[in-house]
Parts: C-alpha cells; sequence; structure tokens
C-alpha cells in the first residue's frame, strides 16, 4: 500500500514567510497547507488530516504556546515544530516544556537543515503510526 | 625758720628744762630770734610730761632741779619708748671730768658748761639737729628694710613649698609658713633646729643621706641641685617630693646658706601620669581612627566600582532587551528573504535550462534552409535573436546569478550581524563557556563595523590559540571598547591592528591604534570609574573600568601603552584553562 502523502501544516502571522517555506518544499513531495493564525490553524486541522505543523511563537490574539498546548491534547500523534526569530531564552524553554515540541528552530534558518528535520520529522511519525498498528494487530490477535 | 627746719626737721620743738623761771625764759628768747620753737618746763617732771604728749626733738636741761634732776630726767627720756630720738643737752656748771662722764652716762648727747655761750649752744643744737636727721633717716631705711621683708615673708609665706634657710651647720636659719605649720611648731621653735635630725625624726624623706650629700655639694661648688625624693606614705603609695637646693652668697661668692626648698608633687605626677595615659589614648584612638578612615576610603572606592558595574549592567540588560526585540523584528523578514533567494537561484537554474533549449531550437532554425521554414517562423526566429542581441541574453543570464549571489551576502551579512547583537547583549548570557578569542574578535568586528570602518583600515594578524573557558560576551564587551576608544582616537585616518597570539601559555590580545594617544598623566586613570576625556554625555567614563573588572574576573591583565601623537595599543593577557 502507497504511503499516504505527508501533510505538513504552516502557521506564522507573515504572508511572506509561509510563501518562501512553500516554495522551499517545492520540490518535496509534501501536501502544503498554511495559516496565518492560531485559530485559522485549528479550522484546518480540523478538516485535514496533518502529519507536521510547523508554527511562529509570537503571533497576534492565540500565540503559538497556546497554540501547541491544544495540539497537544487535541491531536496527540501531531509532530509539533517551532520556527520563530524570537530569541528569549525563558519564553523557548516555557513553549519547549509547554508544548512538548519535537523541534525548534530559530529564524533565518537554513533551508537545508530545516528540510532534512522536516524530511526526519515525518518518518517519525510514519515510525510511531506503523508502531501503533502493529500493537493494534498484536492485540486483536491475542 | 630755723636751722633746724632747714636740715628737714619740719616742726622741730626745743624744749628747755630750767628751774630758774628768768634764766629759763631769757634763754628761751635767745633762742626764738634764731626761729626755733621753744617751750619751757620748769622740773623734770613737767618735762616728761610734756614729752608724753609732745614731740620735743631736743631737750635742753639743767641738772639741778627740784622734783627730779636733770640726769634722772636723762635717764628716764632714755627708757621712754618713743618713735622718735631725742637729743639731750646738759647745761651744767659741773666741769670736771667725772662730772661729765656721768652726764654722759645718764645718757645725754652734749653738754654745754654754764655761763654757755649762745653761739656754741645754737652750734650743738645744730648738731642734734643733724644727729636726729641721721637717726630719722636710719629709722625709715630699718622700715624699709622691714616693710621689703614682710613683703618677700608673705609671699614666701602664700607658697606651698616648705622652704627653709639653712646655715653650713644645717641649722634652721628662717623658715616660711608652709613649713612652720608642717612641722607643726612655731616660727621662733623652728630656728635653731637641726634640720636632718628633725627630718629623720619626722621621716620627712626617703633618700636623706643622698639630699646631705647634695646640700654639702650646694655649699662646696655654689651651684643649685636638684633631687627628686621617693618615699611611701602610710597606705604604701608612692609620694614624690621635688628637693631645690639654692645657695646663698656673700659678697666675695662663698656660700654661707642655702635655700632648702621642698614641694610634695604626688599630685602633680599622678596628674601627669594621667595626661601621659590619656595622651597614649588619644594617639591610639587617633590611629584606629586613621585605619577606620582608611578602611572606610576603601570601602567607598570598593562601592563607586561596583556602582560603575551596576549602571553598566542595567545598560547593557536594557540594550539587551531592546537587542533581543529588534532581532526578532528583523529575523523574520531575513529568514523569508534568504530562503527566497534560494528559491530563486534554484528557478534560475531551471529557466537557464529551458533557455538554452530554447536557444538550442533556435540555433538550430537559424541554420536551417530558409526555404524549408514557413515565412512566420523565419520572422520569429529573427525576432528572437534579435532580442537575444538586444537585451545582452547571455550576460543578463550570467549577471542574475551574480546578482542573486550578491544578495544572498548581503543576506548573510544581516543574519551574521543579528546573531552577533545577539551574542552580544544577551541577558542571560552569564556562563563560563568555551571561547574562541579569535571568533569573538571576528564578531565584535562586525557589530563595530560602522563606528571604524570611516576612520580606519584594519588589520587583522589572529595567531593560532586555544580555547578557553570564558564568559565570550563579556570578553567581546571589552574588545567593543578599546576598538570604539580606537576609532574614536582617530581623527581622520588611521590603522587599528588586532593581533592574537600565544606567549608563555597565555593567551596575549593586542589592539593597537594609530590615534592621538592618551597623556601620561591620563594613563593611570583610565581604568578609574567615571573618567572620560569626552565632552558631558558623550561617554560615561565606564567602558575601560568594566573592561578592567572584566579581565579580571577572568584573571588575567590588561595593559596601556601610548605615546601622545603615535597611538595607543592595549594588551590583554589572558591565562590558558
Amino acid at each position: 500500500m502507497e504511503p499516504p502523502r505527508h501533510t505538513i501544516l504552516f502557521v506564522d502571522d507573515e504572508k511572506n514567510i509561509l510563501n518562501s517555506l512553500k516554495r522551499l518544499l517545492r520540490k518535496e513531495d509534501y501536501r502544503i497547507l498554511n495559516a496565518l493564525s492560531g485559530e485559522e490553524g485549528l479550522k484546518i486541522l480540523a478538516e485535514n488530516e496533518v502529519h507536521l505543523v510547523i508554527t511562529d511563537l509570537r503571533m497576534p490574539e492565540m500565540n503559538g504556546i497556546e497554540f501547541l498546548t491544544r495540539l497537544k491534547v487535541d491531536y496527540p500523534d501531531l509532530i509539533r515544530i517551532i520556527l520563530t526569530g524570537y530569541t528569549d531564552v525563558d519564553t523557548l524553554i516555557e513553549s519547549i516544556n509547554k508544548g512538548h515540541v519535537y523541534k525548534f528552530f530559530l529564524k533565518p534558518w537554513n533551508d537545508d537543515d530545516l528540510k532534512i528535520e522536516i524530511r526526519k520529522a515525518l518518518e517519525r511519525y510514519d515510525l510511531i503510526a506503523a508502531n501503533k498498528r502493529l500493537c493494534e494487530k498484536a492485540i486483536k490477535q491475542n | 625758720m630755723s636751722s633746724l627746719n632747714d636740715i628737714g626737721l619740719t616742726d622741730a620743738e626745743i624744749l628747755i628744762v630750767e628751774s630758774s623761771m628768768i634764766q629759763a625764759l631769757k634763754l628761751q628768747t635767745s633762742l626764738e630770734q634764731y626761729d626755733y620753737r621753744v617751750t619751757v618746763a620748769r622740773n623734770g617732771m613737767e618735762a616728761l610730761k610734756y614729752l608724753k604728749e609732745h614731740n620735743p626733738c631736743i631737750v635742753i636741761s639743767d641738772i639741778d632741779m627740784p622734783k627730779m634732776d636733770g640726769l634722772t630726767l636723762c635717764r628716764k627720756i632714755r627708757s621712754l619708748s618713743q618713735d622718735n630720738y631725742t637729743y639731750i643737752i646738759i647745761i651744767t656748771a659741773k666741769g670736771n671730768k667725772e662730772d661729765l662722764v656721768e652726764v654722759f652716762n645718764n645718757g645725754a648727747d652734749d653738754y654745754v658748761p654754764k655761763p654757755f655761750d649762745l653761739e656754741e649752744l645754737k652750734s650743738r643744737i645744730d648738731t642734734g639737729g643733724r644727729i636726729i636727721n641721721l637717726e630719722e633717716k636710719h629709722k625709715k631705711l630699718q622700715n624699709l628694710l622691714i616693710e621689703s621683708r614682710n613683703k618677700v615673708k608673705i609671699v614666701f609665706d602664700t607658697l606651698h613649698e616648705e622652704i627653709v634657710v639653712l646655715d653650713d651647720q644645717f641649722q634652721i636659719v628662717s623658715a616660711n609658713k608652709a613649713f612652720v605649720d608642717g612641722a607643726a611648731t612655731t616660727f621662733k621653735n623652728a630656728i635653731g633646729l637641726q634640720y636632718f635630725t628633725y627630718v629623720s625624726d619626722k621621716k620627712l624623706f626617703h633618700s636623706i643621706k643622698t639630699i646631705k650629700k647634695l646640700l654639702d655639694k650646694v655649699f662646696d661648688t655654689g651651684l643649685p641641685q636638684f633631687f627628686l625624693d621617693k618615699s611611701a606614705d602610710n597606705n604604701g603609695d608612692d609620694k614624690y617630693k621635688q628637693i631645690t637646693l639654692l645657695p646663698i652668697k656673700d659678697g666675695t661668692g662663698n656660700v654661707f646658706q642655702v635655700v632648702f626648698v621642698s614641694k610634695d608633687i604626688t599630685e602633680d605626677k599622678k596628674k601627669t601620669e594621667k595626661i601621659s595615659t590619656l595622651n597614649k589614648q588619644l594617639i591610639e584612638k587617633a590611629s584606629q581612627i586613621k585605619e577606620k578612615n582608611k578602611k572606610l576610603k576603601q570601602t567607598l572606592k570598593r562601592l563607586e566600582e561596583t556602582q560603575s558595574q551596576i549602571i553598566q549592567s542595567e545598560k547593557m540588560a536594557s540594550i539587551g532587551q531592546l537587542a533581543a526585540g529588534v532581532a526578532h523584528e528583523i529575523n523574520n523578514p531575513i529568514g523569508f528573504v534568504s530562503s527566497n533567494l534560494k528559491t530563486l537561484i534554484d528557478y534560475q537554474d531551471d529557466l537557464n535550462g529551458l533557455i538554452e533549449l530554447y536557444r538550442g531550437l533556435i540555433t538550430a532554425l537559424d541554420k536551417k534552409n530558409k526555404e524549408e521554414l514557413s515565412f512566420d517562423v523565419i520572422d520569429q526566429v529573427a525576432k528572437i535573436l534579435n532580442q537575444e542581441v538586444d537585451i545582452d541574453i547571455e550576460f543578463v543570464q550570467e549577471d542574475i546569478m551574480d546578482l542573486i549571489g550578491d544578495c544572498r551576502e548581503g543576506t548573510g551579512r544581516i543574519k551574521k550581524i543579528v546573531i552577533d547583537l545577539k551574542d552580544f547583549a544577551h541577558p542571560g548570557g552569564d556562563k563560563i563557556q568555551t571561547t574562541d578569542i579569535n571568533r569573538g574578535l571576528e564578531s565584535t568586528l562586525n557589530v563595530v563595523a560602522n563606528e571604524l570602518k570611516y576612520k580606519a583600515t584594519i588589520i587583522k594578524d589572529f595567531g593560532d590559540i586555544p580555547t578557553i573557558k570564558a564568559y565570550p560576551q563579556q570578553l567581546n564587551q571589552v574588545f567593543m571598547y578599546i576598538l570604539v576608544n580606537a576609532a574614536q582616537a582617530i581623527e581622520k585616518q588611521g590603522e587599528i591592528k588586532i593581533k592574537t597570539q600565544q606567549v608563555n601559555g597565555k593567551i596575549e590580545i593586542s589592539i593597537s591604534d594609530t590615534g592621538c594617544g592618551i597623556p601620561k598623566k591620563n594613563l593611570l586613570k583610565i581604568f578609574d570609574p567615571f573618567f572620560t576625556t569626552k565632552d558631558v554625555g558623550k561617554g560615561t567614563g565606564l567602558g575601560m573600568n568594566i573592561a578592567y573588572s572584566i579581565i579580571k574576573k577572568h584573571k588575567g591583565t590588561i595593559e596601556v601603552d601610548s605615546v601622545v601623537g603615535q597611538g595607543t595599543t592595549f594588551t590583554i593577557r589572558l591565562p590558558v584553562n
């Protein structure tokens, strides 16, 4: 069975960032979804199966940490990555601890590094998913 | 005025004592011719009575008189205790030697034989006057002497010192009140006392033998002697007596008496000792205060340094916050610009590939026989070839890549500056890290590039130095201060040379400029807090002080060398750890 195409959600209040990220991954075989806010992101997640979300921290209305905390509860399997220009160490620590993120990147990012990490994150998603299925199968068979 | 008045005997009066009235009056009249004041008494008893109430200085008396004869009168006059001397002239008929002797033995001063000669009597009266004058003078002198002696005695008697005057047998010749009272005796009894017997009995002094010897010395040498006698009183406490021996010399310079002055100075000594102790305490207190002052000064200096560091920290903290905010604002656009440029290159690569294919087609078409192609194809091929020349396609293709490359370089520099800024003013950067000094210098140079670039050429001579454990942001701060100062020291154009090397197990960083240099008098002060040569508001004077503290924190040294008009070199040495 062909694995379904991976879907990545980018959340950032700056449109230009979203555009450049989309361009970056054009040659990869991903489905890219964009949201300009946490609210919009949640809407998209409700209507689509998303495997990886990459979000900024400093956004108006719902900030990144709030968003991530919601994701942790509502979509526990979803892999969460932070991409931020904000360098306040305390905020970063808080966001990692509360939001339980897989990785964080600082803006400006290195294109190649980002691409590699995205690939790794999706591999991880697949591994975890496969593992789950196998476990379920094993339980069923018992 | 009589001759008696002339010699100074005012109110001089002559008393005639004569039983014969006629002779008395005759004599009175004769004498009054000479202006003498004359009174008459008829016998000795009257004369005496008169003498008790009046003051005749001369008495001229007969011998044979009723009731009291002249010689008895003489004796009686002499036994009267009178203030003034009475000069007695006896007039007598008796003339032999025994009678005369008797006259004088009874106290008469002169005699005149009967019958007497008036002139002779007058001259004897005048002689008497002279004698009385002498007597008066003598009495006056004596009074003066007594008066002055009394004055001296008063002074002596007020002194607390016990003063005795001793002769060469050590007998008391004179003593003052203090001694007399102290000896519980009278002045009269004190005179003639054998002094040293008295002193031994009363145990007045402790070193009596020594004092005796000193006394002998005064008599022998004529020089004053001094002695401090220490004894004990009844309670066993110390008693001190200051003894002074002063010679009294006669006309030939021999000492015939010595003044023995003894003063109890126990109290004085106690007071002096107390003063001495108090003085010592004062001196000690003064030196304690001096110590305290010194410590206070040191503490003040430390406080000033701490204050300057706190001010600087706060400054840096607020700069840090600002930098963090600015960094974020810059990071976002840099993020997508940078990424987009990379994507752009990829797009351009793709396009270039495609363009090459198109050009290949055009070239092929261009080569073909014109008869084989349709008219508008030939037309389009021609248009394309022209367009290629017009826009200089080869140049554009190459230049697009260069252009994008330049933009990427630009964004790369912006990224670096933001990173350096973050490194620089990171508020949480107070941890020891493995530090690469050369990298730190590069990073700092980037940050201050704007301050430097118009004024100085930077020459970097980075040696092969090991990394050390340090606070990299703080070291960068130090480099920044020195570099900015160096640039400001250069008026128009100059050079800043940065050299790093390892010397004797230490990392040596030297930053030299060709600026105006620092005068010698300021060299010692440049690390002082708040010292600045800039105008008010243009510099806090804290930079070098902070630099010094930071280097010290790293257990390193920072030195400055400078020549006015030539330039300055800062040399930092850090231990390799």
